[in-house]
């Protein structure tokens, strides 16, 4: 009867801890278990509540997750201003035109950030002016839809058997055409990949990568540069007016992060 | 006469005895004959430990310029070359050089140090420069330690700003030890900025943390170049007189390089709100004198002068000219300039700047120059001061060899409309996106993502299959016989199947169906009849020469047809015993195809 009784308590104490078990596993289930959208939603409400930070926190939070969206990326721009993270704010603007171009809002959200923290837009060339007019993706396929749909109606009436007509050859010389298009704005793409924010004030940009290198010149929060190399924990940037020297990864942000 | 004889015998022994002294006076020897000696002396020839000492090598005599000459130290003293100096003698209109050479001397232990005698090259022979003896006690504990000159780089209190000309103090602070005589050189040796020294030097005292301090003070200028925090480190070669004890001058003399301590100033970028219109870099405080015309009244297409002044303090020197408009019939030649500085101090930022503008009327009935927007920015204020040059009154005539027309003047409306300020809308932040919009994987186009390559090889792959399989349909097209000749091999090997089915199940009549079926599908590629159409003779002429497989095909065509014809004479053999023939009868014939 003792054993019996000492059985039941064991028993008792293996169910509860496979319980409790489960219990853990789920937790963090049901916690990541809100949508995206929901997030979002959240998020707007805690910015209209004027909890900015709470909103920064999802928008955060669901960007880590691997959500994008023009509209998040917009949205964390606004609240990352609202509790003063300029640079975070430009970079948050900067995914959100990449993702949307056609933003007229994220736009002029970004012209008033330079104007406030009193920095410039970046310098571009003409071919990257020339790829911000479609997002990235769409050039991608514009140009391979223009190559391949030529070279099929070049091919496929031969290989296939068909008549030939004149308009295969019309049609073909417009796809190689906008294929031909497609070629600057697709290395002006490629370009722009190499656009970073600075994210905090008054960054040095140092002689070399480490951490007591010298200080050549300082770059404001919002600032846009390019990275030209990289090493360890540094990327080798250049700033509008030549100004060029490392700077910590921590302090700065690709917009297109690799 | 007697007296006479007196006096001249008295000359003569004065003479006798005078001429020779003074020629010994005078040194009125052959240059030639005077060899070059020379002398070696530590002053002093006794220090304490931890004070430095001279040690002067002496060389006179010689008839060029000398090079210091290389020294075996002894162990446990410091020698380093202080500088030398030449003076020059005149020995029967023949130049002769004496040089001293100076040496900084430290002693590392207390004892006494010789200096060992060493040869130096003089012309074409060898002069022996004598030892000397250096002795080192120990220090006075009560005595301050040594204390070389330093220096000090003063810079005004405030963050400056990328471009600004700073004015400041260059201070080489006397010691007990040592008293500064004058700076030789000066060179920046960190920081982003232009220092400019000047050629004067005055000795002055000057109160350094609260101590009052007596040394050289040199009027410096320093530029900033780039923005940031700036440590700015000079080096300057001074010249030094060495006291024998503290605050007692003696006579050595020396040259040391003294590194400044590091001045830590804050450049600031010049501020990119509140720019005006016509900055070319002016950073100071400035005023502009009136301009002044050449002449106030001048046809069409005569050039007159307009110069303008600016006076101030700043970077004046490097201000370029203010841009004036081409627009209102006003032709501008590049104008020229010319920097006056400060008459008092050359290396002061004060200073004056004349620029000279030449100017042509293109056509008659203009009444003032153009304005010309300029401005400069005030450090102190942090803000940008406004110096346009206003229109100047002038009265252009029509030309007297090509009369201009005049402009009409425009019709006065009665009402004077006030002129319109262009419209300067600031910018605003707009809210927040209500929708959350399409969700993807990445914020950056796809250019290095795995599918994109799998995508874009997919067409070309695709196209590659299309063309294979239009030549494999072509060349089938051109070649019927291969198509007839799989046909058949793949009925044949169905019939054989069959065949070795009714086989296993005995079954006479399907063996023989299947077996004749099967030696005429492989029989018909090497014949232009259809397989149905073989009659038996064809079959065992197509099976010329393998006797085995023409005796089992005999026995199962015969079988065959006996069996069509005359069901009741059925077969007797048993058809498993004939398979293993069938089969090779059939692969022969498959094989002559």
């Amino acid at each position: 009867m003792k054993m019996t009784q000492q059985t039941i308590e064991g028993r008792a104490r293996e169910v509860a801890a496979v319980l409790s078990f489960f219990l853990v596993l789920l937790a963090p289930q049901s916690r990541a278990a809100s949508t995206p959208d929901e997030r979002f939603k959240k998020a707007s409400e805690a910015y209209a509540a004027g909890e900015f930070a709470d909103a920064v926190y999802e928008l955060r939070e669901m960007v880590n997750e691997g959500n994008f969206s023009a509209a998040a990326f917009h949205n964390l721009g606004d609240a990352e201003w609202k509790v003063g993270r300029h640079g975070h704010a430009v970079l948050a603007w900067e995914r959100a035109l990449s993702l949307d171009p056609f933003s007229k809002n994220t736009t002029a959200n970004l012209r008033f950030a330079r104007h406030n923290a009193r920095v410039d837009a970046p310098q571009l060339a003409w071919h990257e002016r020339y790829s911000t007019a479609l997002p990235g993706g769409w050039w991608i396929v514009i140009a391979s839809a223009g190559l391949w749909g030529g070279v099929a109606l070049l091919t496929l009436p031969r290989l296939l058997g068909w008549r030939r007509a004149d308009w295969h050859q019309g049609v073909a010389a417009a796809l190689f055409a906008i294929f031909l298009l497609c070629g600057p704005a697709l290395f002006g793409t490629w370009k722009r990949s190499q656009f970073g924010v600075v994210l905090e004030d008054d960054v040095p940009l140092r002689l070399t990568p480490t951490r007591e290198a010298e200080t050549l010149v300082k770059v404001t929060a919002g600032e846009m540069a390019r990275v030209e190399r990289e090493r360890g924990e540094y990327f080798y940037v250049r700033a509008d007016g030549d100004r060029a020297g490392w700077v910590r990864k921590a302090d700065f942000a690709l917009v297109w992060p690799r | 006469m007697r007296r006479a004889a007196f006096i001249i015998v008295a000359l003569l022994c004065a003479f006798g005895g005078t001429v020779p002294v003074t020629f010994a006076q005078l040194n009125l020897q052959r240059a030639d004959d005077i060899a070059p000696a020379a002398s070696a002396s530590f002053l002093p020839e006794e220090t304490q430990l931890g004070r430095p000492a001279t040690y002067r090598v002496t060389i006179t005599a010689s008839q060029k310029p000398l090079e210091p000459p290389e020294l075996a130290s002894p162990a446990g003293l410091e020698v380093s070359f202080a500088g030398g100096s030449t003076s020059t003698a005149i020995l029967n209109g023949t130049p002769m050089l004496n040089t001293t050479f100076n040496y900084n001397v430290m002693a590392q232990r207390t004892g006494k140090f010789t200096m060992p005698a060493f040869e130096v090259a003089v012309g074409g022979g060898r002069v022996r420069v004598p030892g000397a003896v250096l002795t080192v006690v120990p220090a006075d504990p009560n005595a301050a330690p040594y204390q070389p000159v330093r220096a000090e780089l003063e810079l005004p209190q405030r963050d400056f700003f990328a471009g600004e000309s700073i004015g400041g103090r260059l201070l080489v602070i006397e010691t007990p030890d040592e008293s500064p005589q004058f700076v030789s050189h000066v060179a920046k040796t960190t920081g982003a900025a232009v220092v400019r020294p000047s050629l004067r030097t005055t000795r002055e005292q000057f109160t350094i943390g609260g101590q009052r301090h007596e040394g050289l003070v040199m009027p410096v200028r320093v530029t900033p170049i780039l923005e940031g925090d700036l440590d700015l480190g000079i080096q300057i070669l001074v010249s030094v007189q060495k006291n024998d004890s503290p605050g007692q001058r003696g006579f050595g003399r020396a040259q040391s390089t003294v590194d400044a301590k590091p001045a830590r100033i804050r450049v600031l970028a010049l501020p990119r709100t509140g720019r005006l219109p016509g900055f070319t870099g002016a950073i100071g405080k400035f005023t502009v004198a009136q301009p002044k015309l050449s002449a106030t009244e001048i046809e069409a297409g005569e050039p007159v002068t307009l110069v303008i002044g600016m006076v101030g303090d700043g970077n004046l020197e490097g201000v370029a000219a203010p841009e004036m408009s081409t627009a209102g019939g006003w032709q501008i030649y590049k104008p020229t300039s010319e920097f006056q500085p400060d008459p008092e101090d050359h290396n002061s930022s004060r200073g004056a700047k004349v620029f000279t503008y030449t100017l042509i009327p293109s056509r008659a009935g203009l009444k003032a120059t153009p304005a010309m927007p300029f401005c400069y920015f005030d450090p102190e204020k942090r803000a940008y001061v406004d110096i346009t040059i206003p229109p100047l009154p002038i009265n252009v005539k029509p030309s007297a060899n090509a009369p201009a027309p005049t402009e009409p003047e425009p019709a006065k409306s009665e009402t004077p409309r006030a002129e319109e300020q262009p419209r300067n809308v600031e910018p605003a932040m707009t809210g927040l996106v209500e929708k959350p919009g399409r969700w993807v994987r990445s914020p950056a186009p796809p250019l290095r993502e795995w599918w994109l390559l799998a995508a874009e090889c997919a067409p070309p792959v695709l196209l590659l299959a299309l063309w294979a399989w239009r030549r494999r349909r072509d060349w089938l097209a051109a070649n019927p016989q291969i198509i007839r000749r799989r046909r058949a091999h793949a009925a044949a090997r169905r019939a054989l199947a069959r065949a070795r089915a009714a086989a296993h199940k005995n079954d006479r009549g399907e063996f023989l169906r299947a077996s004749a079926g099967a030696l005429r599908e492989a029989a018909s590629p090497l014949d232009s009849a259809r397989a149905e159409s073989l009659t038996r003779e064809d079959v065992l002429r197509l099976l010329n020469g393998d006797a085995g497989a023409t005796a089992v095909a005999r026995t199962v065509l015969d079988s065959a047809d006996a069996s069509n014809y005359s069901p009741a004479n059925g077969p007797t053999f048993e058809p498993r015993t004939l398979l293993p023939e069938l089969e090779r009868a059939v692969q022969t014939l498959a094989r002559r195809a």
